[in-house]
């Protein structure tokens, strides 16, 4: 089995230690004797959507964010396909804004539009999160730091089909083992419902997980 | 006047309890007389040293060549930063409305720039470098840029790393007068660079930048492919660096011998001797007090205990230029060898688990280093573990340890070869403490 991810804007939304969560993934998923393809995509690449089993996208300064935006408003189309064929996505840091109806910094900016939610500006929100979820049994602990609040949603973390967009930003899936599992799990199962998992090692993660969980 | 002479009781009364408060009396000062620093006269050469790192030992070495051109110098408390510490500074060195000294030269924090500079009015201002740090604190390096622009004005003459695309944006907007300074490529420069890169596209086009070489990040040469952003006009480069014998050449002419060789140090240096030779200090002066410099010390400590040789790196947690740079002047030594890694606290002004900055950080250098062990210490310690692993080393090959009190038998019982601490300030001194410390039998 081969799969593939799409690193969507490594070199512009890459503000908060974003990259730790391909390398959690590529290891876990090379753990399993999958072989991974990383395909790094930017500005004025072809996204070439249908290939891709996971993309993930990370946080970015303002004006990287808007200028990513434009850039993936080319390819809206192929990528409302790939939401609505229920693939991956993992969206962290301010990036989840641009799958919204509109971004609102001083003034209206249309956004993707793909989910029916809007983010507005306003004081920087600065904060350590802890919090329970329907996605995983264990709390999901990370932090956020960004500027915008999504109206509509009140949760932490957004999960619609396979999208997972929070504000939480960095290397989640290093932070929370159960979250990487469970998405290594269903990434593989989503390609072969009769996989036969191997062992994993969260070990050094777990620890680290236990001991920021308590506090 | 009043608030001098508050001032100047507050020193006292802390000196009774031996206390050096270093922001106190300004704090003071400046509450029962808030006009305090705009009744001062000053003296004509005002030079303010802003940026995320190297701005103390930056403003030092500034203060040590003007001492040594018989120039009496007002400086600031290193990590005094903000306008309290400013302010008690001058009250220091003030008698009566007048500031006494040739020169004042301050270490400014990049966030109160534009509040320091509301009072008083530099004639140059330096930025050394703008990279990602305390992200809880300053958000992201462009807010920190806009921050900084705001403490500017036509008459400051601007004095910044050339090298840095983001500084060289200083240049786009910047109307007073703007000297660059930088470093040519050298035998350690890379032609790739696989960390994280701050910047990589053309402020003015949104063009991919193209780069010669890189030092670090996103500093080195760059050129956009469609418009006319790039490298030049350096006034001050580094020409040449012997890295055996820690001499350095500054623009083809100057050689200097410096105490280490690891980037930020020439950085600093070189700052340091480009706003001298703006001001016209004799070359020879310049050299003999850049030569003779201690600061580095703090931030960088050479020793040897029981036959293992330790160097120890003093690196601010979250800030991943400091230690990627440290990373690559560990990967200079080819020989067998050790990491340290680890900090008490990852900041002094905040409590936050924020760990993302470990993965801006490029421990897969530690893959070409030839490595032994790297031990993990402080509470965060698995967190750094974690990072480690995904950095591709062996797990049987990295020690966690919660705190310090074992490291030193296990640094001589488990691990081999020269021992690199890279260690957060708030680890340096308990680090060498354990280190150095007899056994006690």
């Amino acid at each position: 089995m081969k799969i593939t991810i799409g690193y969507l804007y490594y070199d512009l939304l890459n503000l908060y230690g974003d990259s730790g969560n391909i390398k959690t993934l590529v290891y876990h998923l090379k753990e399993q004797g999958i072989k991974v393809d990383v395909k790094y995509l930017t500005i004025g690449d072809k996204k070439d959507f249908k290939n891709i089993d996971f993309i993930y996208i990370g946080s970015g300064t303002e004006e990287n964010i808007l200028t990513a935006l434009e850039d993936l408003k080319k390819d809206q189309k192929e990528l409302e396909k790939y939401i609505n064929n229920k693939k991956y996505i993992l969206s962290t840091g301010n990036s989840v804004e641009l799958f919204g109806n509109y971004i609102i910094i001083n003034k209206k900016i249309k956004a993707l539009g793909v989910f029916d939610y809007v983010a507005m500006h306003q004081d920087r929100i600065v904060k350590d999160v802890k919090v329970k979820t329907d996605i995983v049994n264990s709390n999901i602990i990370g932090f956020e730091n960004h500027p915008g609040k999504i109206l509509t949603y009140n949760e932490d973390i957004i999960r619609i089909d396979n999208f997972i967009g929070t504000y939480i930003i960095g290397p989640i899936l290093v932070r929370n083992p159960e979250l990487c599992n469970k998405l290594v799990n269903e990434l593989i199962t989503s390609k072969d419902k009769d996989f036969e998992f191997k062992e994993t090692n969260y070990d050094l993660d777990q620890k680290a997980y236990d001991k920021k969980s308590i506090n | 006047m009043i608030g001098t002479f508050i001032g100047k009781s507050v020193i006292k009364t802390l000196k009774l309890f031996k206390r050096n408060g270093s922001s106190l009396p300004g704090r003071i000062v400046l509450k029962l007389c808030p006009k305090y620093l705009t009744k001062i006269k000053y003296p004509d050469n005002i030079i303010m040293v802003t940026g995320s790192s190297g701005k103390g030992s930056t403003t030092k070495l500034i203060t040590e060549i003007f001492e040594k051109n018989n120039m009496t110098v007002c400086t600031n408390v290193e990590g005094s930063n903000l306008l309290d510490g400013v302010a008690s500074a001058i009250i220091r060195n003030v008698k009566g409305k007048k500031l006494k000294k040739d020169a004042l030269v301050l270490e400014v924090d990049e966030r109160y720039l534009k509040i320091v500079t509301k009072y008083i009015k530099p004639k140059y201002v330096l930025v050394n470098n703008i990279t990602r740090d305390q992200p809880p604190r300053q958000g992201s390096f462009d807010i920190v840029f806009n921050e900084i622009l705001k403490g500017l004005s036509k008459n400051t003459h601007l004095v910044v790393n050339g090298d840095d695309p983001i500084l060289r944006r200083f240049g786009l907007i910047h109307k007073g007068n703007i000297t660059y300074y930088g470093i040519d490529k050298t035998k350690y420069s890379y032609d790739l660079m696989n960390d994280i890169k701050d910047y990589e596209y053309c402020p003015k086009c949104k063009t991919k930048l193209h780069y010669d070489y890189y030092h670090y990040g996103s500093v080195g040469s760059y050129s956009c492919t469609k418009c006319d952003f790039k490298r030049d006009d350096i006034k001050y480069s580094i020409t040449n660096v012997d890295y055996n014998k820690n001499i350095v050449t500054i623009n083809d002419e100057y050689k200097l011998n410096i105490n280490n060789n690891i980037l930020f140090n020439l950085y600093n240096t070189l700052a340091a001797f480009s706003i001298c030779d703006i001001l016209k200090i004799d070359s020879k002066i310049i050299i003999s007090a850049l030569e003779n410099s201690k600061i580095n010390n703090k931030i960088f400590d050479e020793f040897s205990v029981n036959k293992r040789n330790y160097t120890i790196l003093n690196c601010k947690a979250e800030n991943n230029t400091t230690y990627n740079l440290n990373l690559i002047y560990t990967a200079m030594d080819k020989e067998k060898k050790t990491i340290v890694l680890g900090h008490r606290e990852i900041s002094r002004r905040y409590k936050h688990f924020d760990l993302s900055w470990l993965y801006d950080i490029n421990f897969e250098l530690l893959n070409e280093s030839n490595v032994d062990k790297v031990v993990c210490t402080g509470p965060d310690a698995y967190d750094i573990a974690t990072r480690i692993k995904y950095a591709g080393i062996d797990e049987k090959d990295i020690i966690v340890l919660d705190n310090l009190d074992n490291i030193k038998e296990v640094i001589e019982k488990e691990t081999k070869g020269n021992v690199y601490a890279i260690l957060n300030f708030d680890y340096v001194e308990p680090f060498k403490n354990k280190i150095k410390e007899e056994v006690q039998k």
